[in-house]
Parts: C-alpha cells; sequence; structure tokens
C-alpha cells in the first residue's frame, strides 16, 4: 500500500506550509495557469526528477527545501530535497538522519524503496534490453489535462524522448504471452553467440595458417595449395623437396604477361563502373551510352558506306529506345562488379605468387621455410565451415523469432483491460 | 607503326570472326545486336581469371550475361568496328547470310566443333525471347 502523507515545504524565511494528503485518490482543481501542472511536477521532482526547479522564478529565492512523508508497505519514509539537485536527504521518519546524499544515491534509494520483486526487474530488463528503473514506470502516473481525451500518446512524459523509447518495450513486455519462451531463446542465443565467437576466433586462425603454410610454400616453388585438409599430401611434398626430388609435373600457370593483362582489364571495368555509381548520375549514363554508340556506328558507314546495311538497323534501334523501359536490376550489376573484385583479387596473388618463382633462395633460407610448414601443419585447426554458417542462421532465425514473439500481444489481456476501463 | 596497327586490327578481326561463326554454328541465328554484345562478351572471357556466373543461374540469365559489360561500354564501342569488318567479311565471303535484322549461316555450312561456354550458351538461348529493342535498352541502360 502506497500513501503519500503530507508535502511539507519551507521557505527561505523559514515559513512552513504543509499539504495533506487524503486517503485514495486525490484531485486539484483551480483556474488555468493556477499552477496545478507545476504542482504536479513538484511532486515528479520530489520523487527524483532531475528538472532544474532553482530556474523557475516561482521557486527561485522563494522555496528552500520541501519534504515528501509517504508510506509504502507499512514503513513510512521522509524524503527532503532542496533548491540544490545534489543536496537531498532521505530517512525513515522513525529514525531521522541529517546525511547528504546526491541526486544519483536519492534515485537509488528510492528505487530499492519501489522495487518489491528484483526477478521481475530483472524479468523485464532481460526483455526489453533496457535498464528501467522505478522512474521509467513514474511515466504511468502523469495524466495531464491537456492529454484528456487523446486516444494514443497520452501519458504526458512521453513528449519526452527517454521515456517515450522505454514505452514500447514495457508495454510489449505487459501484454507479452510468450515470456517463457523469449526468455528461453534469449539464453539459447546467448550461448549460442558464444560458441560463434569460439568458431570465428577459428575460422581466423585457420585462414592466418592457411596463408603461411601457403607463403612458403610458394618460396619452396612447390606446386600444391593447402587447404587445410591436404596436410598429408603437403608434407608429402615437403618431403620431395627435402629428398630434392624434382617431380617435373609442373602446373600449368599464366604467364605473368597475361595474368598482368587480366589484371588491367579487370582492374579497369571494376573502376569505370565504381565511378558511375560514384557519380550517381544514372540517367546521363544511358543517354551517354547511347551517344556514344550511335556517334561510333555513323563514323563506320562515313568510313566505309559497305557496312550500311549491317549498321543502318542498328540506328534506327537506337533512335527507338525511348519507347521501352529497362527491367534490368541493379543489384545483378553489382554482383557481377563484385565477382570480379574477387577476381581481381585471386589475379593479384596469382601475380604475387610467381614473383617467387624467379627469385633464389639458400638452403638455409628453404630449410627454414620448410621447418615453419612442418610447424604450421602440425598445429590443430580443423573447424567447420558449415557448423559456422549453420550456427549464423540460427542466431538470426532466433532473433526474428524473438522479435516477432516480443511484438505480439496478448489479447486477451488486451481486451480485459479494456473492458476493466470500461466498466469503471 | 601503322604496320603493327594493320597487324593488331587484322588479329582482332579474325578472332571476331572466328567467334561469330562458332556462335552461328551453335545457335543457327542470331541477330546482329545480340551478335555484338555476346561475340564481344565471350572475346572478353579471355580476360577474366574465372566465370562470373555458372548454368546453375535459372533467373534473369540475360541481364547477368549483359552486367558484365557493365564499366566496358567504352571498350565494347571500340570493338564494335572490328566486329561490323568481321561479319562484313564473313558476308562476303558467303560464310554468314543476312536476312533483314538477323544473321544466319547458310543450309551448306559446315558445322564447327566446339565446346561453348554454358552460360553464355544459355543466355544467348534466352536473350531470343528478347525483342532487338529490348535487348539494346537493357545493353544501354546497364553499362
Amino acid at each position: 500500500m502506497f500513501k503519500i502523507e503530507r508535502l511539507m515545504m519551507t521557505s527561505v524565511g523559514n515559513e512552513h506550509y504543509t499539504y495533506e494528503f487524503a486517503s485514495g485518490i486525490n484531485y486539484f482543481r483551480g483556474k488555468n495557469d493556477s499552477g496545478k501542472t507545476e504542482f504536479y511536477k513538484f511532486l515528479d521532482y520530489m520523487f527524483g526528477s532531475s528538472e532544474r526547479i532553482n530556474e523557475q522564478p516561482w521557486f527561485k529565492d522563494s522555496l528552500k527545501e520541501a519534504s515528501i512523508e509517504m508510506t509504502y508497505d507499512k514503513i513510512q519514509y521522509v524524503l527532503t530535497r532542496t533548491m540544490y539537485p545534489d543536496v537531498n536527504y532521505f530517512c525513515y521518519k522513525d529514525e531521522p538522519s541529517e546525511q547528504i546524499i546526491n541526486l544519483d544515491e536519492y534515485k537509488d534509494k528510492l528505487n530499492s524503496v519501489f522495487t518489491k520483486n528484483e526477478q521481475l526487474l530483472r524479468h523485464i530488463r532481460n526483455f526489453t534490453e533496457e535498464n528501467l528503473t522505478y522512474r521509467s514506470f513514474t511515466m504511468f502516473n502523469f495524466l495531464g489535462e491537456t492529454r484528456q481525451g487523446v486516444l494514443n500518446d497520452f501519458f504526458d512524459k512521453c513528449s519526452r524522448i527517454e521515456y517515450s523509447v522505454k514505452l514500447n518495450p514495457i508495454l510489449n513486455f505487459i501484454f507479452n504471452s510468450n515470456l517463457e519462451r523469449i526468455f528461453e531463446l534469449k539464453k539459447e542465443l546467448e550461448g549460442l553467440q558464444k560458441e560463434l565467437e569460439d568458431l570465428e576466433r577459428r575460422s581466423q586462425r585457420f585462414d592466418f595458417i592457411c596463408q603461411h603454410i601457403n607463403l612458403q610454400l610458394n618460396k619452396l616453388n612447390a606446386k600444391i595449395v593447402y587447404n587445410g585438409r591436404n596436410a598429408n599430401n603437403v608434407k608429402e611434398v615437403i618431403k620431395q623437396i627435402k629428398d630434392m626430388e624434382d617431380d617435373n609435373k609442373h602446373v600449368k600457370s599464366k604467364p605473368i604477361s597475361e595474368l598482368a593483362a587480366m589484371y588491367n582489364s579487370i582492374n579497369e571495368q571494376v573502376k569505370i563502373y565504381e565511378n558511375t555509381i560514384a557519380d550517381g548520375k544514372r540517367m546521363e549514363v544511358e543517354s551517354q551510352n547511347r551517344e556514344a554508340l550511335l556517334t561510333k556506328l555513323k563514323q563506320l558507314i562515313t568510313d566505309k558506306a559497305e557496312f550500311q546495311y549491317l549498321i543502318q538497323p542498328l540506328v534506327e534501334l537506337l533512335d527507338d529506345l525511348d519507347k521501352n523501359i529497362s527491367f534490368s536490376k541493379y543489384i545483378i550489376s553489382d554482383n557481377t562488379i563484385k565477382e570480379l573484385r574477387n577476381q581481381r583479387l585471386l589475379v593479384k596473388n596469382e601475380i604475387a605468387n610467381n614473383d617467387y618463382r624467379f627469385r633464389c633462395f639458400s638452403i638455409t633460407e628453404k630449410a627454414r621455410y620448410i621447418a615453419i610448414v612442418e610447424e604450421y601443419l602440425g598445429i590443430d585447426i580443423a573447424y567447420s565451415e558449415d557448423e559456422l554458417k549453420e550456427k549464423r542462421k540460427r542466431i538470426r532465425d532466433i532473433k526474428e523469432e524473438i522479435r516477432i514473439l516480443q511484438n505480439s500481444d496478448d489479447t486477451s489481456k488486451i481486451k480485459a483491460l479494456s473492458k476493466a476501463i470500461t466498466d469503471k | 607503326m601503322q604496320r603493327l596497327e594493320v597487324q593488331a586490327e587484322i588479329v582482332m578481326i579474325s578472332a571476331y570472326c572466328d567467334i561469330v561463326l562458332k556462335i552461328l554454328s551453335t545457335h543457327r541465328t542470331l541477330s546482329i545486336n545480340k551478335m555484338l554484345v555476346f561475340a564481344y562478351l565471350i572475346k572478353k572471357k579471355k580476360f577474366n581469371q574465372s566465370d562470373i556466373y555458372s548454368t546453375h543461374n535459372k533467373h534473369d540469365v540475360v541481364l547477368k550475361c549483359i552486367s558484365q559489360l557493365s564499366g566496358l561500354f567504352g571498350d565494347y564501342c571500340e570493338n564494335i568496328q572490328y566486329l561490323v569488318k568481321a561479319i562484313h567479311i564473313l558476308v562476303s565471303d558467303g560464310k554468314v547470310v543476312v536476312h533483314e535484322t538477323e544473321l544466319l549461316l547458310p543450309t551448306d555450312s559446315q558445322p564447327i566443333e566446339y565446346s561453348e561456354n554454358e552460360f553464355i550458351k544459355k543466355a544467348i538461348e534466352e536473350s531470343k525471347r528478347y525483342t532487338d529493342r529490348q535487348f539494346l535498352k537493357e545493353v544501354i541502360y546497364n553499362v
């Protein structure tokens, strides 16, 4: 049972004013601009609001401090606040204390008073992923006169962003019938995320080790690529190198000049595309393309009239293009370019790998490379890419399910509330 | 220098003659407009490390194929002259017949053995569902 017993205000000149609250509902009546809203804002201040009342002309230089006596669960408390936000007092009525506490401590104490059930608070916290205190719930207490008759957004405090962002999660929590399930899913999600982290770490290590082994293998001019599963084959090749056997089975590799041409070609294509995107002039590009093609075609005919029969139909088509629209999807082009970027990287790597083909390494250096490969091969880097993918998918699914569950309403609860309000 | 340019042109034109004949030997007929694009793409493939799309693609095959022209339009325009010359040579030689806007193989031509890139093959087949105008629009718009 909660009740505000009285509000006591003390002026700078030590005058006292006491307002006694009656049991049950109290209401304030007054003319416009007589201070009703100010009164309830002041009550909010007493319960820990951070409003700067010392800037209000009607409190400034007149009010010194104010105390509220309240009873909650048969325990009586006295809360005192002054014009300075960080000078507050909190004590039991039968055990006065003069210890000054700052606003945060003041709010902490009130939070402990009003928190009946920590377990519930923890549930809400898990559900909303917000740190909610009793202050968040005061938004339900303030229904100002301007909001009367309003059907939504009728909580005064929700005009402030820090409250309005919390309202939805709280309502979702209150009107949710899937709390248990959500709780389970969240637990599973947490576990999965830990496992995923572990797997990702392993996959990074896997990449790192593969990369290193392959670098050394390149330096040794070994025609094998380590992929995490062919350790035995690699060992075999290493053994051959050690025994100085030349297997003569040279893998056909493209000449560097060809690779370079490939790289330049892909590079240019990607760059031109990226520039077009960066310019963001889609429409202009289309007409530019058209013009370029048209000029080329016309030039061909001027150079050699014989081509007329091949080119004329194309020129006619070009003139007629405005009658059609394109059904293309930009995603396709983007994908193509992404793929090309990958290829560019591969070609680049291949060129880099070829570098070692024409470098001489001494026996000691080679021995060192072999030692490194052997050492790395000994490390267990097994991890399953499928498992990683599966876990990622499961996490996505769970998040999706949680979102759906969190937003689904318990209609019977809502109807019951609605009925209760209507009946009253 | 002049000589080198001529030689380069000969190489280009003969490469395109080859490609055009190969395309026609598989598909029998294709419009000039589409031929230009596909022949160019096939030639350009040499500069790709591997294929971007495979035959696993089932939707938007033509659009995907055209999208490979992205960023290459300038180069494509440059190549058109060689392509046109190549087609002209083939036509003059009677290896290819032009009927309205379509290129056809004469009925008595010998089939050429060669394996075409499967994805392009699929795209060419699929492109027959596009009108020339629509196809050109996609090309101009996409690249």
